[in-house]
């Protein structure tokens, strides 16, 4: 995979970019669902998959217009790019910028859930997916982020 | 021509362009990897996005296949049923499962209910019980109405429930604000909260639920014409339009 011979692997990637591919993948399927049924007005039914009404069409779930799952996807289709992209030129500042989108990400998504859980008292389980995902996928980067600091030797 | 002896200014050259060779090679093989990487990816992403816009369209007509002769006879109208209209002499018989704490069916109900003064004596509504164990106050919501109907209000008590939906499913206990209706309704209070308490109350909802589930319902509110399973019209011209069609078979 070596394309260049300035190139070096880093051994945190090999865990790393499969577990963040993974749950950016994941969480970008959770917002085009979100996305597509906001969209679709999709509110025509409660089932025991969303009892989500009272969470998705809150007051709180659009920013200027735009509904939060639709900054959730861009959010998660460009964690997903940024990895393809490292994965592909090996360039480190890629990851430094991922990390911190990430740690914003998880920023807004603690405030999110706050906002679940004590100001519309209802619960929606997509939003929670989603909550989970662009935690542990900043967990992931700072946890990589902290290897690599602490032993920056690279292993090839 | 190959010469037998080359000079090693030859061999050189040799090996050099078979080198220049191999890394024009795997140049051209790192673009076209490239290509495949991204090209890939792209498709995985917008490959998702039809996946899941697809599942909504399937899903919309609520994947429920009725087993079919146990359905035949659940849908059937029953002597107990709240029905508005006359189902043995209605051309179409409407039947929905709904949830007093569903937000979805607060929205359909007035429709419902519409509908029915636009074909009188065409159409015959039946109204039957589903309660969402994740909206907790809506088993108790059922059985309060069972209650009113006990009283001669069941419709009543359906209307006022559904108009005040976001009051007493928020609330922590609703069941003062059921009394308040109650009283709002006229009802004679000892008997409302005693009929609340009757098992056999609790044992018709469940009834309802229980019927609905070996049919597989999966969402509320969810409506049969006779025994066919409908899309939920998106608006209630939708609705009128269904069920005009439906009329004219």
């Amino acid at each position: 995979m070596t394309s260049s011979p300035l190139s070096k692997k880093i051994s945190a990637d090999k865990w790393y970019l499969p577990t963040g591919i993974i749950l950016s993948l994941i969480g970008f399927i959770d917002s085009t669902y979100l996305s597509l049924a906001y969209f679709r007005g999709e509110n025509l039914n409660c089932s025991f998959l969303s009892g989500c009404e009272q969470v998705t069409t809150s007051a709180y779930s659009t920013i200027l217009g735009t509904p939060l799952a639709l900054i959730g996807l861009i959010f998660y289709a460009l964690v997903f790019v940024v990895l393809v992209a490292y994965w592909d030129f090996e360039k480190k500042f890629l990851l430094e910028w991922l990390y911190w989108l990430a740690m914003i990400a998880f920023g807004v998504s603690l405030w999110l859930t706050a906002v679940q859980v004590f100001a519309l008292k209802a619960l929606c389980q997509y939003c929670l997916l989603s909550a989970t995902t662009s935690t542990l996928i900043f967990g992931a980067s700072w946890y990589r982020r902290k290897m690599v600091r602490r032993y920056p030797i690279e292993v090839e | 021509m190959e010469n037998p002896n080359p000079t090693k200014y030859e061999l050189h050259q040799e090996k050099k362009l078979a080198q220049l060779t191999e890394e024009r090679r795997a140049k051209a093989w790192r673009k076209t990897r490239r290509l495949i990487v991204w090209l890939t990816a792209g498709a995985i992403l917008v490959g998702i996005i039809f996946a899941v816009n697809y599942s909504f369209s399937s899903r919309g007509g609520g994947g429920v296949l009725p087993l079919s002769s146990k359905a035949e006879e659940i849908l059937k109208p029953k002597a107990d049923d709240w029905v508005i209209g006359d189902p043995k002499t209605a051309k179409l018989v409407l039947i929905e499962y709904s949830d007093f704490e569903c937000p979805a069916c607060a929205v359909y109900y007035p429709l419902t209910k519409r509908l029915l003064t636009e074909f009188p004596g065409q159409l015959a509504f039946i109204y039957r019980h589903y309660p969402w164990s994740f909206h907790l106050h809506a088993k108790e919501a059922s059985i309060v109405a069972e209650a009113a109907g006990r009283q001669g209000k069941f419709w009543e008590m359906v209307t006022l429930l559904f108009t005040e939906q976001e009051r007493w499913a928020k609330a922590t206990k609703a069941g003062p604000i059921f009394s308040e209706y109650a009283t709002k309704l006229g009802l004679d209070q000892d008997q409302f909260q005693a009929d609340l308490n009757n098992p056999a109350l609790a044992a018709r909802v469940q009834r309802d639920l229980n019927e609905a589930n070996a049919i597989n319902v999966t969402y509320t509110p969810v409506f049969f014409l006779g025994t066919k399973l409908i899309d939920n019209p998106r608006s209630y011209d939708d609705f009128k339009s269904l069920i005009q069609k439906n009329l004219s078979r």
